[in-house]
């Protein structure tokens, strides 16, 4: 309190009292930072204490063993100390000094290597030290160093956060379905916030989807208190041999109480931090399926289950088609189950489809607990029949590790017979009516392969790609050159229309006297229109400077005109360009010529 | 003396046929080679699977490319347990002739005895699994000669500007065709392709994460299981494997899948055991 009444006095007397509010702030922030000057008044108290960071090391892993001095540093820092069966070895220190309640303490931890070679109890003994002159002791920590297995998953408590992937069984068979469980492990009360989804490395398994809920609590390692979040899934392996599961990773976000918060107002939030974990590997050995006792039916199915089968309608006429619902429960693994084999004695009297398969997602098996799965199947009766033949399945059961074979019981059925295929058949075969054998479906065997193929071979071109063929490159000619060809007609026309266009700048003749030589050129349509097309232009070239013209006649008899000429010189068929133009034609052309004209001449 | 335009289309159709025509003279029957082939169905039914296999070898090398040919070569290295080399024939078979079920079939018998690894072509990949690089490229180009030819016309044939539109429609729609056909060529040739695709034909290879004898397994690949080549590096392959998974491959443990070659068709950079 002494230390906190000099400073407001001496500031008060820096700002003045007039300003209250700032020698208020000034004081705050001289709080929030107190942590961090230097000690006015040290606590004389010192204390020595070893730290022994878990009680269990592995053998050839790293601990930590500390000493902390409380008020005082050592005058001599030993580089080792000797305890049998262990080796501890100096790293490094770590001052800090604290004012609490304007009493401010300091604290030194001394860091140790520590490390084992053999399995066993090893005791750190009591160690011996000098502060000031003055010699105090540690106490003596017990240690208990232990070998580890591949796989093996003993909670570390040295780590703060670690990932753990385990699994009740390592030793499978092909398809045998066990849980996979991954935890994140964080020390302290509610430390994890959120986790993310997992990432998996798998060789020659497959792992099942985790579940989305987080099972949460907390769990004490080694005298460390630990929160916990887990999530569930489950793994099958798919080939024999030893199957490797690499480590997991799982980005977590949760409190790390080993991370500095920085003292200051920062210290009153709290604060998260967001790390990626990596778990252990975890290794399987995985058998193959027996091969002496595998009953025909049986198609990959590990597990134990039992079948359940409903079928309706039980009352029906041949040919009706009767809906079956197998309903498989039990624990193993449903994605390598097929569906139940039909047993039908008489195949050609049953027509079936394909079974289609519902695994209920609330009821998943993961090899401990129960999961269900529904197949449903259409098969349509035909012909004399009393029952539905029974359904069988079989399966490997890795506990008793034998093959298990299931079979239904067979279900009485009604058939009546099919009176609409017996009136069809009536109406052709003069009614005697007769029962038809349905085609059946029967499941394909791939066990071996087909024979050769006889008979004269089809030769084919063994040059892989077209375009190296220069028979390819021929074809290609075909539409270039029409192409081409069309191209060349567009460019003639133009040409000429240019050629046509110049010749008619350069004549010297006017409209008038290109109008009265009009009636001299009569020989084809072609010309006539051509010497129109030129009368046209130039009287277009005449009357560019002058008044448009007022009627709208004069410029519609223009337009109709000109359109005239260029269809007959570019577009008519040939035979209509080389015939003489009509009289009617020559009329009308003069009649619009002359009232061009007169318009010229008014203008 | 001016041609007109009927006859000169006329005449280039003639063109189009015969060159359509020229590729037919070199498939004359060549009866060695028939006689082979003919020997080798006489001992395999005869169950000598080994020596009808070297029968259908020498068919082959004489010449002789046929879908039945490589069937029944399949065929024979899978009565002698050669599964490897059964499943590239197979495949083989089906390059030449995608609608041929008994390859499809004895692929599928040999993927129960092996659990060989296959890619699925889902989709359209699955329907541009049954064309081949060829039709393709014709249906390309057919279309963009169409699209061309139509729009030339439209443009500048007088006589056919009554239908100007007709021929502007039809441009744009086999214009979008041959943009649709160029990018499903891309992707056959991407994903469907039997260029870059091979065969495994060793008994006991296995894809590893580096291209170094004692790198890890990434995993075992049974024989004929089928690979996409993404580097070849020499004595090592960069392989795509059914599943999404990659790795690389020793180069003997493999086999190109196209085009067919009697001998082991990667060439032997290194003296090294496979897998």
């Amino acid at each position: 309190m002494t230390h906190h009444s000099s400073i407001d006095t001496t500031l008060s007397r820096l700002i003045g009292r007039s300003y209250p509010l700032v020698t208020l702030l000034a004081v705050i922030l001289f709080t929030l930072s107190s942590d961090l000057a230097p000690a006015q008044q040290i606590s004389n108290a010192t204390k020595i204490t070893g730290l022994l960071h878990g009680r269990k090391l592995a053998v050839g892993e790293k601990g930590v063993y500390a000493i902390q001095v409380d008020n005082g540093t050592l005058d001599e820092t030993p580089k080792s100390i000797e305890a049998p069966g262990l080796t501890i070895l100096y790293q490094g220190q770590n001052s800090s000094i604290k004012v609490i309640n304007g009493v401010s303490s300091s604290q030194t931890i001394y860091y140790y290597r520590l490390s084992g070679d053999q399995e066993g109890s090893f005791t750190i003994p009591v160690v011996s030290l000098n502060v000031r002159g003055k010699t105090y002791s540690t106490q003596a920590a017990t240690l208990v160093i232990f070998k580890r297995k591949a796989g093996d998953l003993t909670l570390d408590a040295s780590k703060p956060y670690f990932l753990r992937l385990t699994t009740p069984k390592t030793s499978l068979y092909v398809n045998q379905i066990v849980p996979l469980d991954l935890t994140a492990f964080v020390r302290g009360q509610s430390s994890i916030y959120e986790i993310g989804a997992p990432n998996l490395k798998n060789e020659g398994l497959v792992i099942k989807p985790f579940q989305r809920n987080v099972a949460q609590g907390n769990l004490v390692i080694d005298g460390y208190e630990y929160s916990t979040a887990k999530i569930q899934g489950s793994v099958y392996p798919i080939q024999p041999g030893e199957q490797i599961l690499k480590s997991a990773e799982l980005r977590c976000r949760f409190i790390d109480r080993n991370a500095r918060s920085g003292g200051g107002l920062r210290s009153l939030f709290t604060q998260t931090v967001t790390r990626t974990l990596q778990s252990n590997a975890l290794s399987f050995d995985v058998k193959p399926l027996p091969k002496e006792g595998k009953p025909s039916t049986f198609s990959g199915a590990v597990g134990n289950f039992d079948m359940e089968i409903h079928a309706s309608p039980l009352k029906l006429q041949s040919g009706d088609p009767i809906s079956i619902d197998i309903t498989i429960t039990g624990v193993g693994n449903f994605d390598a189950l097929a569906a139940p084999t039909f047993l039908s004695e008489g195949s050609s009297q049953w027509r079936t489809y394909e079974a289609r398969k519902i695994i209920d997602p609330n009821e998943k098996s993961d090899g401990v607990l129960s999961g269900k799965c529904t197949f449903t199947q259409i098969v349509i009766p035909s012909g004399d029949i009393t029952e539905l033949p029974p359904f069988e399945i079989s399966f490997f059961d890795p506990e008793t590790e034998q093959y298990v074979t299931r079979r239904s019981q067979a279900i009485p059925l009604e058939i009546a017979a099919d009176t609409r295929a017996a009136s069809a058949v009536s109406s052709v075969a003069g009614g005697h009516a007769t029962s038809q054998a349905a085609v059946a479906s029967p499941l394909a065997n791939f066990d071996d392969i087909l024979f050769i193929r006889q008979g004269k071979p089809h030769r084919r071109n063994l040059q892989a790609n077209l375009t190296q063929r220069p028979s390819f490159w021929l074809t290609q000619l075909v539409p270039l050159l029409l192409l081409l060809w069309i191209l060349a007609i567009a460019l003639r026309r133009f040409i000429k229309i240019k050629g046509y266009g110049t010749n008619n700048t350069d004549t010297s003749l006017d409209f008038q006297q290109l109008r009265q030589a009009l009636a001299q050129s009569t020989s084809t349509r072609a010309d006539y229109y051509k010497n129109i097309s030129a009368c046209l232009d130039r009287w277009q070239q005449q009357t560019q400077s002058k008044p448009k013209p007022s009627s709208e006649a004069i410029t519609a008899g223009f337009q109709a005109l000109y359109s005239r000429c260029q269809w007959i010189l570019y577009g008519a068929p040939e035979s209509d360009r080389q015939a003489a133009p009509t009289d009617r034609e020559t009329s009308e052309a003069k009649q619009i010529l002359d009232t061009l004209s007169q318009h010229l001449s008014a203008s | 003396m001016p041609i007109s335009s009927h006859i000169l289309i006329s005449r280039l159709t003639w063109l189009c046929l015969c060159l359509m025509a020229l590729p037919s003279f070199s498939w004359a029957a060549n009866s060695a080679t028939i006689d082979s082939y003919q020997k080798g169905n006489a001992l395999y039914e005869a169950g000598k699977y080994q020596q009808a296999g070297k029968k259908y070898l020498d068919s082959f090398e004489q010449g002789l490319h046929s879908e039945e040919l490589f069937y029944n070569l399949g065929n024979s290295f899978f009565k002698q347990e050669n599964y490897g080399e059964a499943s590239l024939w197979y495949r083989r078979a089906l390059v030449l002739n995608p609608h041929m079920p008994e390859p499809r079939q004895n692929l599928r018998a040999l993927k129960n005895r092996v659990g060989l690894l296959e890619f699925e072509n889902k989709g359209y990949l699955k329907l541009l699994s049954h064309f081949r690089d060829n039709e393709l490229i014709s249906t390309l180009t057919l279309c963009i000669w169409i699209a061309l030819l139509s729009l030339a016309a439209a443009l500048w044939v007088n006589k056919l500007r009554p239908w100007r539109a007709l021929l502007i429609s039809v441009s744009i729609l086999f214009a979008l065709i041959s943009v649709a056909s160029i990018l499903a060529l891309k992707r056959y040739r991407q994903e469907v392709s039997p260029d870059n695709r091979a065969v495994i034909t060793s008994a006991n290879a296995v894809a590893q994460t580096a291209p170094v004898p004692d790198a890890k397994t990434v995993i075992e690949l049974p024989p004929g299981s089928e690979v996409r080549i993404v580097t070849d590096s020499g004595p090592w392959q960069y392989i795509d494997i059914p599943g999404g998974i990659r790795g690389w491959v020793r180069s003997e443990a493999l086999n190109l899948l196209w085009p067919p070659q009697a001998t082991q068709t990667l060439p032997d950079k290194s003296n090294q055991p496979a897998g």
